[in-house]
C-alpha cells in the first residue's frame, strides 16, 4: 500500500504547538487545584456538587488535546494510509460531548432546584479556628475557581485559531463555560446570603443555556467536519483555501482548467484537484508543479491527489 | 462568539464586581432567611419538633431533658425566645420541617441523617468518634442556621460522650470527643453540669 507522506507543521506554528501543549499541562495542574478547592467548600450545597462536576468535566478537553498532540504527527503506517490527522477531529468531538452534557446536567439540576423549590442551605464553617459563614468560603473558592479559566482560555483561543485546532477552541470555549458558571455561582451565592433560595439556581440555568448552546454548536460542527464537508474556520465560517487553491493552479500556464475539492482531518486539509491541461497532457513533472501551487496557498493543504480532470467536464 | 474580551463576557465580569462590592458593604447582617425564621423567633416562639430518643433527649411530661433540651434551651434564652416542645415521629417532624411548620428537629440526629440533603443540619454540638450529633433545622434558613451554628461553637461544648442509649447512664465513665482540648473522661453528671447554661463559665 502507499502511504502518505508525512506532514510537518511550520516552524511558527510548531514553536505555537509546543505553546498550546504547555498551556493545557498548566490548565490540568489548575483544574486539579480548583477542584480541590471546590470539594473542600462545597459541604452539602447542590449547586457547589454541580460546580464541582463541571470542573471534573473540564479535565476532557485538555485531556483530548494531549492526547491528540502526540498522536496527530505520527507519520502514516501500512495500517492507518492516510495518516493519524483524524485524532484531531475524534478529541474534538470528545470535548464537545463533554461541553454539551455539562451544559444539560447544570441545566437540567438548575430547572429541577427551581420546580422543587429547593432552598440552598448553608450554615457556618470553621476555618483555623474562627466560624465563617460558609457561602463567603464558597464564593472565595468560585472567584478563585474562574480565575485560571479566565486567563488560559484568553491565552488559548488565538493560538486556537493560528494553528486551525478546533479541540484548542473547544477547550477554550470550555474555560470560558468555566468562568462564566464560577461566575453565575458567585452572584446565585450571593442572592442566597440576600434570602433569595432562588438566585443560585437561576443563575446557573441561564448560564447553562449559553453552555448548551455552544456545546450543541461545537458537536453539530465536529460532526459536519467528520462527513467531510467543506473546511471551515475554528470560528464556524467557511473558509476560503478550496477557492484560492483551484484559483492558484489553475493560473499555472499549461492549465486550461482545474476543479477540486478539499476536506479537514483534523488541523489539515487534504483532497483532490482535476486539471485540464491545454494540450490533455499531464506529466509527473506537471502534477508536481500543480501540487505545490495547492500547497502555497496554506501549510493546512497537505496531501493532493492531481489527476486529470474527467472527459465529460474537460472543455 | 468572539474569543477576545466580548461585550457580554465584560459585562458579566463588571456585574459580578458591583455585586461583590454591594455584599461587602452590606454583610453584616447577612446572610437572610427567605422564610424569616430568625426574624419571628427573635422575642417570639422556638417550634421544636422533638422525637424521644435517649439519652439525648428525653420526654418528661410535656417537657424535654437531656443535653439536647439543654442546648435548645440555651441556644432559645440567647434570642429571648419561648421554647414550644411538639412532640412526635421522626419523619413526620422532617416534613414539618420542610414545610417550614418547625423550626428544629431535635431526635438524637447525627450528620449522617439520611434527611441531611432535605432539610439543614446544624454544626456538630458533640462529637464522638465518628459520630457528629447535630440538630436539624428548616432547610435554606441560612441566617437562623448560622445563628445556630455561632451559638454552638460559641459555647463551651461538652466534650464528653454519654453511653449509648439503654446502657446505665449514670455512673458511666466516657471518654473525650477531643482529647487535643484536654478533657480526658467525664462522667454522665459532669457532662449535664457542663451542658447547664449557668456552669458556661470559659475555661
Amino acid at each position: 500500500l502507499k502511504t502518505r507522506s508525512g506532514f510537518e507543521l511550520p516552524p511558527a506554528r510548531e514553536a505555537d504547538l509546543r505553546r498550546a501543549v504547555r498551556l493545557e499541562w498548566a490548565t490540568i495542574a489548575a483544574m486539579i487545584t480548583v477542584v480541590a478547592a471546590i470539594y473542600l467548600t462545597m459541604g452539602g450545597s447542590q449547586a457547589m456538587k454541580a460546580a464541582w462536576i463541571e470542573d471534573l468535566l473540564s479535565f476532557v478537553p485538555p485531556i483530548a488535546f494531549l492526547v491528540a498532540a502526540r498522536v496527530r504527527n505520527r507519520a502514516p503506517t501500512e495500517e492507518y494510509p492516510y495518516g493519524f490527522h483524524r485524532a484531531v477531529s475524534i478529541a474534538f468531538l470528545a470535548g464537545a460531548v463533554a461541553l454539551t452534557i455539562f451544559g444539560g446536567y447544570i441545566l437540567f439540576d438548575s430547572v429541577h432546584g427551581l420546580l422543587l423549590r429547593e432552598h440552598p442551605t448553608i450554615g457556618l464553617s470553621v476555618v483555623a479556628g474562627h466560624p465563617v459563614w460558609g457561602g463567603w468560603l464558597m464564593i472565595a473558592a468560585l472567584v478563585y475557581s474562574g480565575i485560571p479559566p479566565l486567563i488560559l482560555g484568553h491565552l488559548k483561543m488565538p493560538l486556537a485559531r493560528r494553528l486551525h485546532d478546533k479541540t484548542l477552541k473547544a477547550d477554550a470555549d470550555m474555560n470560558r463555560a468555566d468562568w462564566l458558571t464560577a461566575g453565575a455561582g458567585v452572584a446565585g451565592i450571593a442572592g442566597v446570603s440576600l434570602g433569595w433560595w432562588w438566585a443560585d439556581s437561576v443563575a446557573a440555568g441561564i448560564i447553562s443555556i449559553d453552555i448548551v448552546h455552544d456545546g450543541l454548536q461545537n458537536l453539530a460542527r465536529v460532526v459536519k467536519d467528520l462527513m467531510d464537508r467543506q473546511p471551515t474556520t475554528v470560528d464556524g465560517e467557511r473558509a476560503d483555501e478550496p477557492r484560492r487553491m483551484i484559483e492558484a493552479v489553475a493560473a499555472l500556464d499549461w492549465v486550461r482548467r482545474a476543479n477540486g475539492r478539499l476536506r479537514e482531518e483534523g488541523h489539515v486539509f487534504t483532497g483532490e484537484l482535476f486539471v485540464d491541461p491545454d494540450d490533455g497532457v499531464l506529466t509527473p513533472e506537471r502534477a508536481r508543479q500543480a501540487g505545490d501551487a495547492a500547497r502555497s496557498v496554506d501549510w493546512r493543504i497537505h496531501d493532493i491527489v492531481v489527476s486529470l480532470m474527467p472527459p465529460d467536464e474537460a472543455g | 462568539v468572539s474569543g477576545c474580551m466580548g461585550g457580554w463576557d465584560a459585562r458579566v465580569l463588571r456585574a459580578a464586581g458591583a455585586l461583590a462590592l454591594a455584599l461587602a458593604t452590606a454583610c453584616a447582617d447577612l446572610p437572610r432567611d427567605p422564610e424569616e425564621t430568625l426574624a419571628r423567633v427573635r422575642s417570639g416562639t422556638l417550634r421544636v419538633g422533638a422525637v424521644d430518643a435517649p439519652p439525648w433527649i428525653v420526654r418528661d411530661g410535656a417537657r424535654a431533658s437531656g443535653p439536647e433540651a439543654e442546648l435548645i434551651g440555651a441556644f432559645a434564652r440567647t434570642l429571648g425566645a419561648r421554647v414550644a416542645w411538639q412532640w412526635g415521629a421522626h419523619d413526620d417532624h422532617m416534613r414539618a420541617l420542610e414545610r417550614y411548620e418547625l423550626d428544629v428537629v431535635a431526635a438524637g440526629l447525627t450528620q449522617k441523617t439520611p434527611w441531611g440533603a432535605a432539610v439543614g443540619l446544624s454544626r456538630p454540638w458533640l462529637r464522638q468518634d465518628d459520630r457528629r450529633h447535630v440538630l436539624a433545622v428548616a432547610p435554606g434558613e441560612n441566617g437562623f442556621l448560622t445563628a445556630l451554628d455561632r451559638f454552638i461553637e460559641g459555647r463551651p461544648a461538652p466534650q464528653a460522650v454519654p453511653s449509648p442509649a439503654g446502657e446505665d447512664a449514670g455512673g458511666a465513665r466516657v471518654s473525650a470527643a477531643r482529647p487535643r482540648q484536654g478533657v480526658a473522661s467525664k462522667t454522665w453528671p459532669e457532662i449535664e453540669r457542663a451542658l447547664r447554661p449557668d456552669a458556661m463559665d470559659p475555661r
